[in-house]
């Protein structure tokens, strides 16, 4: 295979990278493609053969001071001192060891389903250079976008470093970017605290996801970045890291809304399920996170008061040619998203690129918190048609209380092992 | 299969594998569960929720001593579960398990399983094609 | 014999055209025989913004004015009209054990108990942790809901909760596991929309009084739009676990007619955090949580 090692170990985000990138993800890292960042990803597919230098846990003090997370207090997440431990090789080979299964034996247990698919989905790639099809159309006209799609992309949202002046692989380099990804997802390393996701439908490669010439998600500005934050935009996301009150949690987590947005941006797990409903006065955008509805008014109405505002915003449509153009503003202002609140406005535009797949784009414009919009590109495919189901998180929701007594804990520990001292 | 792969890896060779940050999920898994606490346990099930956001499953475990205790289990939403062939009946009260997870940090009687079995090996939800797996329909990849 | 058969032609024709619309909605007398629209689906159009305006939600039988839970903090804010309910014969059928139950939900109707696994369900109506609402209840809340049709699904999105019903028109799907909303099934007959409903779990509510069903809910409505206005809304309610017999309930449903109608944004979870969650300390003290 050319000297490249290629470990099938599944690259699953211990749990202290996942403690530090949920947090993150409601804060975009600017410097989510720094090279610490990197750095830190790569010393991650090291961590699954057992070893954590004293870097790395350097590495991981710095990623969290740069990410908001400070020293413990009332409202504030664990600092990083308590996450080290999550990351020990003593706790990964505790784990390891009590586990009845391997990253390579829980690989097997899906590797001919996972190469099966990797076979057929290389098959269909997304090329954006390729020419729109004329879109069809519903009976009363208008270009239709109704059905059931998925918001699911193994492409990073920001480019990374290496592709830095190409924002487009060649065919055959996004097939074998593409074949990395799937065949890393196929396994679970015991030591990640979290349930297989492939027991549960949710790897990627098992929804009908297609390899993607981009390098990265964003298509503006040209370096595939998230612009850099204004001193404002840099504070509310610092104050938007999670700690262990209930208001300090994500809204996910809260049950208040899904994480589809808006805007939808595709995560690594296959939960980005919607639906697209037309009349000729509606678009409803429903997503299977939180069972959001979105409504978007096609009748020319301006948008509501702004004292009517809410989580999930006010959208007007129009169309133009083939495109749906949905304008967004009229956010809550407890809402927090990558720095942004209330300010956020959004445009999102919906194309029947392919007859199974729709373009999903989307600007985001805060001038209170980036120094200039940025844009991403998503192709949706088609999902089967066999329905979304009821998500009734809040009724169901035993996680938040999971999660702020295990937070709460932590703290605890933290503050008796610093006096200690 | 793997000569294509091999074929594909090949031309493409040496690039790294960076990722985009790993999925929002619904919780913070590593605030909730305590990594330093791996168990593995095996019961009967006595209550199945196959509800969004997340499947629990309820299982006496009896202890050395005889104690009937009962365990939650966290596992992932049922929604390609459903769109799969699994429904309400497909792992009945009274099942056999057995499980591989890591225990609440507040120390319930709860935790998040990594695996959920049978006793035998086979998967509960989606079989995958290793021998002995129990024919659920396979993903629908179209 | 050719005379006699181009009668009954006749008479045919003359009892379809005429006398045969006269009969096309049911005969309440309010309103003049009303066909509504058509969808380009070609189907009846029931689409829009509706609501009732009965006090159901407190009592689905007939009530007084109540004074409500914390009167001595609420006031006036906190009361329910008197009403007469939407039930036929007044009664609900409740097998002995379920009218113990009712009194004893009506009693812990504001208790909060959160918990981290199923108990928290055993008491305390739903309504109040801003659970989904379930079926009928959802239909005859004090809230606006909008009906959205497409051939091969009607999509009904209540403006509490932003709670929404998918009812399957094209092919008849089965409920997976249950559900708040339950899953539902419709069909035309005539001008009227009969929805199936069923796989509801076994935690909602009929209204703050207690009224309760178990998860072998089944419901069958029936909408028919009587003018272009109104429509009528009944529901039989069968469930084997808590009633001795099917019941009917009916109610109407008034179109949102003013310019700029439309549902807003009614998501009740973060009021309802204080409530819940404060108990279990995750609030520091004096935090609260405007809407």
């Amino acid at each position: 295979m050319g000297g490249e090692t290629f470990s099938r170990t599944k690259v699953r985000a211990n749990s202290a990278i996942l403690t530090m990138t949920l947090a993150s993800l409601m804060i975009a890292p600017t410097a989510a493609q720094s090279p610490s960042t990197s750095t830190l990803l790569n010393q991650e597919s090291k961590r699954t053969e057992g070893s954590t230098t004293a870097a790395q846990r350097q590495a991981q003090i710095e990623y969290d001071e740069r990410h908001g997370y400070l020293d413990a207090a009332v409202g504030q997440s664990p600092p990083p001192s308590a996450l080290i431990n999550q990351g020990s090789e003593k706790t990964v080979e505790t784990a390891r060891a009590a586990s009845p299964h391997t990253s390579e034996s829980t690989y097997a247990y899906f590797q001919d389903e996972a190469e099966g698919f990797i076979a057929e989905a290389t098959q269909h790639m997304w090329d954006p250079t390729v020419p729109l099809q004329k879109s069809p159309r519903t009976p009363w006209g208008d270009p239709d976008i109704a059905g059931y799609w998925l918001n699911v992309a193994y492409v990073p949202l920001e480019r990374p470093d290496e592709y830095a002046e190409k924002p487009l692989h060649s065919p055959e380099e996004a097939v074998g970017a593409f074949v990395r990804w799937a065949t890393r997802d196929a396994s679970v390393d015991p030591a990640t605290v979290h349930y297989d996701w492939t027991e549960f439908g949710m790897d990627n490669w098992q929804s009908p996801i297609r390899p993607n010439r981009r390098t990265s998600l964003i298509v503006a500005p040209p370096d595939g970045k998230i612009p850099a934050l204004t001193p404002e935009g840099e504070a509310r996301r610092q104050n938007q890291a999670r700690g262990h009150t209930l208001e300090s949690r994500g809204l996910y987590e809260r049950c208040i809304q899904g994480n589809q947005g808006p805007p939808r941006l595709p995560f690594l797990q296959n939960t980005g399920e919607s639906q697209i409903i037309q009349t000729p006065a509606y678009v409803i955008l429903i997503t299977q996170a939180n069972s959001d509805v979105r409504i978007f008014h096609l009748d020319g109405s301006l948008h509501a008061p702004k004292a009517v505002r809410g989580y999930l915003g006010d959208s007007r449509a129009h169309w133009e040619n083939d495109t749906l153009v949905v304008e967004t503003t009229g956010f809550h202002d407890r809402r927090k998203w990558r720095g942004t609140t209330s300010n956020l406005h959004l445009t999102e535009r919906f194309t029947r690129a392919t007859d199974d797949t729709l373009l999903y784009e989307a600007t985001m414009l805060d001038p209170t918190t980036w120094e200039a919009p940025w844009s991403i590109e998503v192709p949706w495919p088609m999902m089967d048609p066999s329905g979304l189901f009821e998500f009734a998180c809040h009724e169901q929701n035993y996680g938040i209380i999971n999660v702020l007594r295990g937070a709460r804990a932590r703290a605890a520990e933290y503050q008796t092992a610093q006096q200690a001292e | 299969m793997k000569t294509i792969i091999g074929l594909v890896l090949k031309v493409v060779g040496g690039m790294s594998l960076l990722l985009s940050l790993p999925s929002l999920a619904h919780h913070s898994f590593a605030a909730a569960y305590d990594e330093n606490r791996p168990i593995n346990m095996e019961g009967v099930v006595t209550r199945v929720e196959l509800t969004n956001p997340h499947s629990w499953l309820w299982v006496d475990v009896t202890g050395e001593d005889g104690t009937v205790t009962n365990w939650g289990f966290e596992g992932g939403p049922p929604v390609n579960l459903f769109r799969n062939g699994v429904s309400k009946d497909t792992l009945p009260v009274g099942s056999e398990i057995k499980v591989f997870a890591y225990q609440a940090k507040s120390g319930e009687n709860k935790g998040v399983a990594v695996f959920f079995e049978y006793l035998d090996g086979r998967k509960i939800f989606m079989g995958g094609s290793a021998p002995g797996a129990d024919g659920n329909p396979r993903p629908n990849n179209r | 014999m050719k005379n006699l058969r181009i009668t009954k032609v006749i008479i045919t024709a003359i009892v379809t055209f005429f006398v045969g619309p006269i009969f096309a909605q049911e005969a309440d007398g309010l309103f003049p025989p009303y066909t509504p629209p058509r969808t380009e689906h070609d189907t009846p159009d029931l689409s829009g913004i509706w609501q009732s305006f009965t006090t159901a939600n407190w009592n689905i039988l007939s009530h007084p004015v109540q004074s409500g839970p914390y009167a001595e903090i609420l006031g006036a804010w906190g009361a329910g009209r008197a009403g007469f309910g939407i039930v036929e014969g007044n009664e609900l059928p409740y097998q002995e054990w379920a009218a113990i139950e009712q009194q004893e939900n009506y009693a812990g109707r504001v208790t909060v108990n959160v918990t981290n696994e199923p108990s928290r369900f055993d008491t305390g109506d739903p309504e109040l942790q801003c659970f989904r609402a379930g079926v009928p209840r959802a239909n005859y809340m004090p809230y606006p809901f909008q009906i959205f049709q497409t051939l091969e699904q009607i999509i009904i999105v209540y403006e509490y909760k932003g709670a929404y019903r998918s009812v399957y028109m094209d092919s008849e799907r089965p409920a997976l596991d249950a559900s708040w909303m339950g899953t539902s099934n419709g069909r035309w007959e005539g001008n009227t929309l009969v929805v199936d409903v069923q796989g509801f779990n076994e935690h909602t509510w009929f209204d703050r009084e207690g009224n309760f069903a178990s998860d072998s809910l089944h419901v069958v409505e029936r909408w028919t739009p009587l003018s272009p206005y109104h429509m009528r809304y009944e529901a039989t309610i069968e469930d084997p676990n808590v009633f001795t017999r099917p019941w009917n309930m009916s109610f109407m449903l008034y179109r949102h007619v003013e310019e700029n109608a439309e549902l807003k944004e009614f998501n009740c979870v973060p009021i309802v955090e204080p409530m819940m969650y404060g108990p279990l300390g995750f609030y520091e003290e004096g935090v609260g949580n405007d809407p």
